[in-house]
């Protein structure tokens, strides 16, 4: 067993063990209160440092730590502009809306966002349409994240005996059970860990333990990113030494390959993915498992990637040369090069906007698409439900105001490490082009074992670890409070006791979480797409409603519901012409604009119409949340 | 709409009202000044020299890392200083089913 991963064992262990105490002592604190305000929305009892920290990490998803770093190696510091808006994302997506839905939700005693959309036009279709909308988008979202916790753990236990005992058992325990059998065991094991371990801290410590736990995770996330920031820095020699060899960086080649011994091999023989190859001078990487199978010489075609970097392609050979990096001694002829389509062969790009890309010929991030992306990122988060759901749990409105300026502050601070620290990751770590979503795990693996302390991994892993945990707590619990608080309360039995409310609560949680892991076994091709059509569909389907309804009288029930409609109808449209006339899973950009600003003018424009053609609205709701009823006038 | 003997508005709902008509412009603020600064400085070609300031690309630290700042002090500012207190209700217990519950929408003249 080595340090590494023992420590990487001990990291998760104790992360594991404080998680359950926090749910523990939660279970305790909210005893004696009533249970469905207690247990979804931890009886709206926040200070600054809860709510600031679980707004934060429940934004700051698994996409953060896998995603966000993947984007900055690969591309550049051009990530900085794509980012950028975040500096603007925690003012928005928390004062544009949260103190007027805060004292809707209080007046309605809501616990939900449907539920304050039902309650602000006292109309169950409303509640029901913005329910089911809600529980079909932010499915995707949760299969999302739970797929992301299982490969972050696998990437943490990798090379630990009882892990592999574990899997091992677990592959031939499974064998003959259809569906099951077809995910793999090692990612099976961890899919199994991570959502055992979170379905029972949630259903044990509800709302209030997801906050006391999104606060240790945020404060995990916050240490764990400020330590990779110094090492980086210091093993770089510097943000100007990095930023110096990033102008001398070329794109490599990502391609196929035949690979050969030169001679028939007696058995068959096998080279993992994300072994170093050399040939007369060139470096080539593999990009996935290799066979040269017994009484054969090469290999057939394999992805390849190709170091085209000067300095790079020295280190690697000085490495080589030093015994540090083992040559297989492998011919490697390329059959299928396949050069960046913007970037290729060129220096300065990672300096640069647009920034290097291998499938877009006007590089990664064209002015539109910078454009957009600024309007993107604080809106839709605004848009988002589980951002929403938080908005309705501060206790008063200082809360709110310490809390953006906490939130303002933290996002300043994680997000441009990030960047930093993943400019330094493409100069020091070559060839993770191959594997960018291991991009994070490996470079703390390097740093901390380059630093001579490699126990520490464990802890920076612990980061993007808390970041997928603090996300899918959230999403269990705005899924399961959607289906308890907004269709069995509301539409079944309003008068079910606290003991039945309680079983169902908790059933729902088990039930949601168990139907996600079930879907993720063998997640399906296009999950990253789903993610993009799922944050997009629930902002284009939440945003222009609840805006309107919380600062427009003349917004009605029927436009409401058009709203929603028209926003996920636009939504829909595009993604279906994106599939026609690229072929992928991805909204089209009409006029190269992002499709949500498409799916908001859809939503804005269809609820314009509504009310200019439909009733008024109704005068004693305008009274009661526009008016003042308890001055002299009423 | 509204009415002349109709109450008050809700203070809540225009110190709201109020504060989010601001947020927009700030956000217009940092939208023109980070796009307008990078489009023009951040899409030039690979020939040209690289300047940075405290290691960053100098496009980078004029157009996203001081405007970052100053979104933070702005923010934090606006959020200490511009958005008002209020005494938020206490949530009251769960209503019993209305009227416009048991017809099915709210709705009307």
């Amino acid at each position: 067993m080595n340090e590494g991963s023992t420590a990487a064992l001990l990291t998760f262990a104790g992360y594991t063990i404080s998680v359950f105490a926090l749910a523990i002592l939660s279970n305790r604190v909210g005893k004696g209160k009533d249970f469905v305000g207690e247990y979804f929305l931890g009886s709206r009892s926040f200070g600054v440092w809860a709510f600031a920290l679980t707004f934060a990490a429940t934004n700051a998803s698994g996409g953060s730590f896998t995603g966000f770093p993947a984007l900055i190696y690969t591309h550049g510091w051009t990530l900085a502009l794509w980012i950028a808006a975040y500096m603007v994302m925690p003012l928005v997506s928390m004062a544009l809306i949260g103190k007027r839905m805060n004292q809707i939700a209080r007046k309605t005693n809501a616990l939900t966002i449907p539920e304050v959309l039902r309650a602000r036009f006292e109309s169950p279709a409303v509640g029901l349409v913005a329910t089911s909308l809600l529980i079909f988008f932010m499915f995707f979202y949760l299969l999302a994240q739970f797929k992301a916790g299982g490969i972050i753990l696998s990437t943490l236990f990798a090379d630990e005996p009882l892990f592999q005992s574990a899997v091992s058992f677990v592959s031939q325990t499974t064998v003959n059970i259809p569906w099951v059998n077809q995910a793999e065991p090692d990612y099976l094991v961890c899919l199994i860990i991570f959502a055992a371990a979170v379905i029972i801290y949630v259903v044990y410590g509800g709302f209030r333990a997801v906050v006391w736990t999104d606060v240790m995770q945020g404060i995990v996330m916050f240490v764990g990113v400020i330590l990779m920031l110094g090492m980086a820095l210091w093993q770089v020699g510097g943000l100007d030494n990095a930023t110096r060899k990033l102008e001398q960086m070329i794109p490599p080649e990502h391609g196929s390959a035949i690979l050969s011994t030169g001679t028939v091999v007696a058995t068959d023989q096998t080279f993992a993915k994300g072994t170093w190859l050399f040939d007369t001078g060139k470096v080539f990487r593999l990009g996935e498992l290799a066979i040269i199978r017994e009484g054969q010489s090469s290999t057939v075609p394999v992805k390849i990637l190709k170091i085209t970097t000067p300095f790079e392609v020295e280190g690697l050979n000085a490495k080589r040369i030093s015994g540090q990096i083992p040559d297989p001694g492998l011919t490697v002829r390329v059959t299928d090069p396949k050069p960046y389509k913007y970037g290729a062969g060129q220096t300065g790009n990672y300096v640069r906007n647009p920034g290097p890309d291998s499938g877009n010929d006007v590089g990664f991030l064209a002015i539109g698409t910078a454009i957009s992306f600024f309007i993107f990122w604080p809106f839709a988060a605004t848009g988002q439900p589980s951002n929403m759901v938080r908005l309705l749990s501060f206790k008063d409105t200082r809360t709110l105001r310490y809390s953006i300026v906490t939130v303002a502050i933290y996002y300043s601070i994680i997000y441009f490490a990030l960047i930093i620290i993943f400019c330094c990751a493409r100069v020091l770590m070559p060839g993770m082009e191959i594997a960018p979503d291991q991009t994070m795990p490996a470079f703390a693996a390097q740093l901390t074992r380059d630093a001579g302390i490699p126990w520490l991994a464990g802890l920076l892993v612990a980061a993007p670890f808390a970041a997928v945990m603090s996300s899918v707590d959230s999403f269990l619990l705005v899924v399961s409070s959607a289906v308890v608080r907004d269709i069995y309360q509301q539409h079944v039995d309003r008068q079910a006791p606290e003991k039945m409310i309680k079983i169902l609560s908790y059933s729902v949680t088990v039930i949601v979480g168990v139907l996600a892991v079930l879907c993720v076994l063998n997640p399906p091709q296009y999950l990253q797409d789903l993610i993009v059509f799922a944050t997009g569909g629930l902002a284009a389907c939440f945003l222009i409603p609840m805006v309107l309804s919380l600062y427009w009288p003349r917004m009605t029930a029927n436009a409401t519901i058009a709203a929603m409609l028209g926003g996920t109808g636009m939504h829909l449209g595009l993604t279906c012409w994106g599939y026609i006339a690229d072929k992928e899973f991805r909204a089209y950009s009409f006029l190269g604009v992002n499709p949500f600003i498409w799916d908001l003018i859809g939503s804005l424009v269809i609820a314009l119409i509504v009310i200019a053609v439909g009733p008024k609205p109704n005068r004693d709701l305008v009274l009661k949340f526009f008016h003042d009823t308890t001055s002299d006038g009423s | 709409m509204a009415h002349e003997h109709d109450p008050p508005l809700d203070p809540v709902f225009k110190s709201s009202l109020r504060e989010l008509k601001w947020i927009i412009v700030i956000w217009l603020v940092h939208f023109v000044w980070v796009l307008g600064y990078c489009s023009t400085y951040g899409y030039l070609t690979p020939e040209t020299p690289l300047i940075t300031v405290i290691g960053m690309p100098s496009w980078v630290f004029w157009g996203v890392f001081v405007p970052w700042i100053a979104a933070t002090l702005v923010s934090s500012w606006f959020a200490l200083t511009q958005i008002e207190d209020h005494a938020l209700p206490d949530a009251s217990p769960l209503p019993e089913k209305s009227e416009a519950d048991e017809k099915g929408g709210a709705d009307h003249e």
